[in-house]
């Protein structure tokens, strides 16, 4: 049959078959694989000992290859723990950790990366229910230059009250107002009771709201317009502030290289 | 607690699980314990699709390895466009597409795939031939190029669908479906004896 | 003591009083590494200055007899940050204290950077 004529399995480069191939009936062999493929009925194959007989073949292929799927370790068995470990210890060598916080009294050069004292605001979020914690950045809130502050060391952050942007995800039962307040206050509270830190400002955006319970949501979404309205000049601001940031560790990754 | 005024939730379940996208904002911005979680939710998928692409665990858990390191060096400028397992498996697939590419090409006759891992229970006679099959495909796909080896795994072992590869490996879909007929084409040959 | 060892000597003894600190997990060589870099030393202070590796640097002050002390650490979760730099910051001064037997003035700059 037409099929064996491309030459034998073992041949010498791979790829070694046409691209296209008429059988004797005249149909193409990948049109009526791709046929058989998408399912798509044809009165012709069903009767066409040349169609049928390369259809036998690509289902013996099949076989051979749903066997072979089976033969495969599940998913679960896969033992990532070790391949997890080397890949966290290349991870741990090239961190990211932000930028320097201040800790404690301005007199005191205690300092806090800044993705340290993200995860500690995280996980004090987190043990809200309902509510989860995305993005968390902190930056020292404007300090008064009359204050007479000395210049804080290279790269870190002027030493002062710091102010913290958190998003959140809320599952829809909250009341938005409630949610932000309830961030709010964990936040301050780690910042105190965990870390030392002074905060001057903690804004809370929802991000995303968890759930999709049609009653509620109505409710949910005036709340969350007067919010997004609370937030729209705080954003502004903080936008503005971010690019200048953006520039800063541009400059800052270009020294490390 | 919330619990004590207004409308707060009243379910008081465990943590909520935390979806990749929330891991993803994490990591970005510097949280490893949050890119730890994303390895270990992925490493599994990732792992075995690097296996059937090269045919090899220990060139695979390399491959896969590679690939979360430079994630984890591209995560801060992942827009989250895409969801992070796609995005994983685009950065594995083509990972692997270099390696093969890298090998001295091979005839099908010379290669000789490491064996797969558990052994199945079924009868020993039909076992045995079963086996003996699937070795003889294994074998038979060493002979195909990596172009059409990748296109021709991702649709038939990982079920995944023409214009998404198209997208992974950066060609048309009329490209990934020349190639896959291709190496169709060579492995039913290859296979002739099984039927 | 010689301009070259002293520091070297003396980041060893103070390393090992930072990691005796409670709540102090480890310290963190790799991170220092990369703080330094960021924070914009020079070079020439870079590898050859003896502590960067242990997440302890030791440093004389240019000019005068002051020394720059730089720790890094990881700490322990369930412990308050602040405290554990105030204490760490009196294990650094007990050291230069009993060690150094003369007055050193000492800049002590500790540095959270991590919790595990």
């Amino acid at each position: 049959m037409a099929m064996n004529e491309g030459g034998t399995p073992g041949g010498a480069a791979f790829g070694d078959v046409p691209d296209e191939e008429t059988l004797p009936c005249g149909r193409e062999l990948a049109q009526v694989w791709e046929q058989a493929e998408t399912g798509e009925p044809d009165p012709h194959t069903a009767d066409c000992p040349h169609c049928a007989e390369a259809l036998r073949a690509l289902r013996t292929l099949e076989g051979v290859v749903a066997r072979a799927r089976a033969d495969e370790p599940q998913e679960r068995q896969w033992d990532t723990a070790a391949l997890a470990g080397r890949v966290m210890d290349v991870v741990r060598l090239e961190l990211r950790p932000g930028r320097t916080l201040a800790l404690g009294e301005p007199d005191e050069d205690a300092w806090i990366v800044e993705a340290a004292a993200a995860r500690t605001f995280r996980a004090a979020v987190d043990a809200l229910p309902g509510v989860r914690a995305g993005s968390c950045r902190i930056e020292t809130a404007v300090v008064n230059a009359a204050s007479g502050a000395s210049a804080p060391p290279a790269g870190r952050l002027p030493r002062g009250p710091a102010r913290v942007r958190i998003e959140v995800q809320v599952g829809l039962s909250w009341n938005l107002q409630l949610v932000a307040d309830e961030v709010r206050g964990r936040i301050v509270e780690a910042a105190d009771g965990e870390l030392g830190m002074r905060v001057a400002a903690v804004d809370v955006v929802v991000a995303d709201l968890l759930d999709e319970d049609e009653e509620d949501r109505e409710d949910q979404e005036d709340q969350e317009d007067q919010e997004d309205q609370e937030d729209q000049e705080d954003q502004e601001d903080q936008e503005d502030r971010e690019d200048r940031e953006a520039e800063e560790a541009d400059e800052v990754e270009g020294g490390q290289r | 607690m919330p619990g004590d005024r207004g409308r707060a939730p009243e379910e008081t379940d465990a943590p909520l699980p935390h979806e990749d996208a929330l891991l993803v904002v994490r990591a970005a911005e510097g949280d490893d314990e949050a890119f730890e979680a994303l390895v270990h939710r992925h490493a599994p998928v990732l792992l075995r699709l690097a296996t059937r692409l090269l045919g090899s665990p220990t060139e695979a858990e390399d491959a896969v390895q590679e690939a979360f390191v430079s994630a984890w060096r591209k995560l801060p400028e992942f827009r989250g466009d895409a969801r992070f397992g796609t995005w994983m498996h685009r950065i594995v697939t083509n990972r692997c597409l270099n390696v093969l590419r890298s090998r001295p090409p091979v005839t099908a006759l010379d290669s000789v795939p490491e064996p797969q891992a558990p052994e199945h229970q079924v009868s020993p006679a039909r076992a045995a031939e079963a086996h003996a099959a699937v070795r003889d495909l294994s074998r038979a796909i060493e002979g195909l190029s990596p172009e059409q080896r990748v296109c021709w795994v991702l649709r038939e072992l990982d079920g995944v669908p023409y214009e998404s590869i198209a997208e992974t490996v950066g060609i048309s879909q009329e490209a990934v479906r020349g190639r896959v007929f291709r190496a169709r084409r060579y492995l039913t040959e290859a296979m002739a004896g099984w039927r | 003591m010689t301009e070259q060892q002293t520091p070297r000597a003396l980041a060893d003894l103070v390393g090992a009083a930072v990691l005796a600190t409670r709540g102090v997990a480890f310290l963190r060589p790799g991170l220092a590494e990369l703080l330094r870099s960021s924070v914009g030393l020079g070079a020439g202070r870079g590898t050859s200055g003896a502590a960067g590796a242990s997440g302890v640097r030791v440093q004389r002050r240019k000019g005068s007899a002051g020394l720059d002390i730089e720790v890094y650490v990881v700490l322990s979760r369930g412990h308050r940050a602040l405290d554990v730099t105030r204490a760490v910051r009196a294990a650094v001064v007990d050291v230069l204290a009993g060690e150094a037997g003369e007055k050193v003035s000492a800049q002590v700059r500790v540095t959270v950077t991590g919790v595990v």
